[in-house]
């Protein structure tokens, strides 16, 4: 049986879908991306980006986020379904 | 022993996550019946309110907006003292009414689950039922109550649907029994109680949810526009030179409105038959004291006024996630960009302004460098002294001259400056921030007029009560500095305190190029900048009016050399002058260490790199 991939949120493209596997960060910032949706097995979606990929725009639990490209490399995801 | 029920009213907080109408809730149920402060020692700000309904009232807490109660930023630590009643100051609470936005409940629901966790008696507020309508979503609120075994109530405070039951709720709200009550620890966050705590949220709000909601319609639409990396950037620049012209095109006539009305009343005090000193006191002193609060008040509250619209809109957090990546090269964020922004016409609504920025070292470090940009009270110096000692030449015909380049360059000095500082700081005393940049993008919503208008009056207010104050006493003592001793009609100004402090400073200011009377001129500059050029025109006895600035110039060409004036612009560019900044960064940080570090290190910058300018000069031969 083939392992899934892991890639971090950076990866996605706009409009991809992916589950939070694990994040990459001491516990005290885990919490601040838990308070906004951010967590291990949670589905998130690429909303928009810019062309250099930062900063993006996710959206998780119903609500669009902001994030720096160098936070969302901690946040590792796997891709629940191909690009739409 | 129990308090009778008759001698207090209950005591509920108000918690809410940012976006979800709780301000709008607050004001409109505490309307003008507001006190706002700081929590103690922090740059948070605490506002309460009384609800009142016939002969009936109830205090209102509002705390900050916040994801949770875990106490990492300086909001979270302060809500939590209030929730779990750690502060000595804080009154003990009844209970807590909790907003949340409908048509993002999961989220939400955390933050009540934590506020359950408090202990205290906890009513849940589903504010924007209109928009959870509109979007074609549907909840079960009755059966949300059984799953919390708390009152829900369903609302839309802008629409004014669902809140007779809510005033029910908060003028009935019973007391608690206070007497046995002992102060509990705050719980630590501890990250598997937080995922179980999320995943009770999502369960909860899948059990309860009818109908999903639909996306925002017009948001994405917009959003593709805005959120555009070219296009965004565009919109943004194009906003900000909106806010910047409306500062300058509606500003400068109310400044100038307020300075004729204050003139008129001083005129009218001083014609009356009060003794000596009375009369110049109250016009000269406090009448001129006052105006010079009073004359901030336009550019605040045009300055607010268009950063509640941005808020309230939704476009504020665009704005920030589209600066962000240009502001890190400068050590700060993407929020820190309209306080710095607005510090160009002035730095006190620009310092108020920056509470939107959550990062406490982000909000420092953002306060601490916005005097160095060059507010709009520092261009009447600058003008009289370029058009006194640059000449009107050209660098490139029709295009540029000497003096709009010098100009640009005190611009630049200002900016290097605020550049650098914000990096020594970020990198050293403000350094490793735990907090990642995370910003929500709520849906895009109509502004609320009315709750804009109660924010405008509470920012003024806040603004008159506390900054005001320290600014009225620091313009009456002036005043008394400059005018005693009198020595009868034809007073000098030499003569009087401020001048012999003139005198006395003088061998200090020398080596850079200044003499007692710029030593006198920097004394006033410490009320207001602008304040320099009537106090220099008072001393070289010359009449100084816009219209003809030309007596001024002369008087000044005669007692200064071109570096002389130009190591007095870059003083100018960089020395910690205006006292009420100071009296609003006291304000805003809760503490005069900030203030007096700023006055320090921004003074000690300006005096060395004037002393530099000059004494480099000279020894280049052109002195």
């Amino acid at each position: 049986m083939t392992e899934k991939p892991h890639f971090s949120l950076c990866d996605l493209k706009p409009g991809e879908e992916a589950v939070v596997t694990q994040i990459t960060l001491p516990n005290e910032r885990q919490l601040h991306f838990l308070e906004l949706g951010l967590l291990p097995g949670e589905t998130v979606r690429m909303v928009r980006r810019s062309p250099w990929g930062d900063p993006m725009v996710v959206e998780v639990l119903g609500i669009q986020i902001g994030l720096r490209a160098s936070d969302a490399l901690e946040i590792q995801v796997e891709r629940s379904r191909p690009s739409s | 022993m129990k308090r009778s029920e008759s001698t207090r009213i209950p005591v509920v907080a108000v918690a809410g996550n940012p976006n979800s109408g709780k301000t709008t809730l607050f004001n409109l149920l505490t309307g003008l019946r507001q006190k706002v402060g700081n929590y103690p020692g922090v740059t948070v700000e605490r506002k309460e309110g009384l609800f009142v309904q016939g002969n009936r009232s109830t205090q209102l807490i509002d705390l900050p907006g916040i994801y949770s109660l875990s106490p990492q930023s300086e909001e979270q630590r302060a809500a939590c003292e209030v929730l779990y009643g750690g502060a000595p100051d804080e009154p003990d609470l009844d209970g807590v009414i909790v907003i949340a936005d409908s048509t993002s409940l999961e989220k939400s629901l955390y933050l009540t689950l934590q506020v359950l966790e408090a202990g205290h008696r906890t009513v849940l507020i589903l504010n924007m039922e209109d928009e959870l309508a509109a979007r074609g979503g549907s909840i079960d609120v009755r059966l949300l109550s059984t799953l919390l075994n708390i009152p829900v109530f369903s609302i839309s405070a802008t629409r004014g649907t669902g809140l007779d039951a809510v005033r029910k709720a908060l003028i009935e709200w019973p007391l608690e029994d206070h007497s046995q009550e002992r102060a509990r620890m705050i719980p630590l966050p501890i990250l598997d109680q937080a995922i179980t705590r999320r995943r009770e949220s999502k369960k909860i709000a899948a059990n309860v949810t009818r109908r999903a909601v639909r996306p925002h319609p017009w948001t994405d639409r917009i959003d593709r526009y805005v959120l555009h990396p070219f296009w965004g950037a565009i919109i943004f620049m194009a906003v900000v030179v909106v806010v910047f012209q409306s500062i300058f095109a509606w500003a400068q006539p109310l400044m100038n409105g307020i300075d004729a009305l204050i003139s008129q009343l001083a005129a009218g005090v001083r014609a009356l038959p009060l003794p000596d000193p009375l009369a110049p006191f109250l016009a000269d002193g406090v009448i001129a004291g006052v105006g010079s609060v009073l004359v901030f008040l336009p550019q605040i509250l045009i300055v607010f006024a268009f950063l509640s619209v941005l808020e309230n809109t939704g476009y504020l957090s665009r704005a920030a996630l589209v600066m962000d990546k240009l502001m890190q090269r400068g050590g700060l964020q993407g929020k820190s960009f309209l306080p710095l922004i607005s510090s160009y016409a002035c730095a006190i609504p620009g310092i108020m302004a920056t509470r939107t920025i959550d990062s406490t070292r982000d909000r420092l470090a953002t306060i601490f460098v916005a005097p160095f940009m060059t507010c709009s009270a520092r261009l009447p110096v600058y003008a009289l002294l370029i058009s006194a000692f640059v000449p009107d030449r050209a660098i490139l015909p029709g295009f540029l001259g000497w003096r709009a380049f010098t100009l640009f360059g005190l611009y630049a000095v200002g900016f290097v400056a605020a550049l650098l500082t914000s990096l020594v700081l970020k990198s050293s005393i403000l350094k490793s921030d735990p907090m990642p940049f995370i910003i929500e993008i709520p849906p895009y919503r109509l502004p609320q007029w009315k709750s804009i208008g109660l924010h405008l009056w509470d920012r003024a207010r806040a603004f008159l009560t506390q900054a005001g104050t320290v600014i009225l006493l620091v313009s009456v003592v002036m005043w008394a500095l400059i005018s005693f001793p009198n020595h009868g009609p034809n007073h000098n100004i030499e003569e009087s305190f401020a001048g012999r402090f003139g005198h006395v400073i003088e061998p200090v200011i020398k080596p850079l190029g200044f003499d007692w009377k710029i030593g006198v001129g920097l004394l006033s500059a410490q009320v207001a900048r602008e304040v320099m050029v009537s106090t220099l025109a008072t001393i070289e006895r010359v009449q100084s009016k816009e219209s003809d600035p030309a007596p001024l110039r002369n008087a000044l060409q005669k007692s200064m050399t071109p570096l002389k004036a130009f190591s007095l612009m870059i003083f100018f560019a960089l020395a910690m002058q205006c006292t009420s900044t100071l009296a609003v960064v006291r304000r805003e940080t809760g503490s005069w260490k900030i203030p007096a570090v700023m006055f320090v290190y921004m003074n000690i910058l300006a005096y060395l790199t004037s002393l530099v300018i000059y004494q480099g000069g000279k020894l280049l031969g052109w002195g």
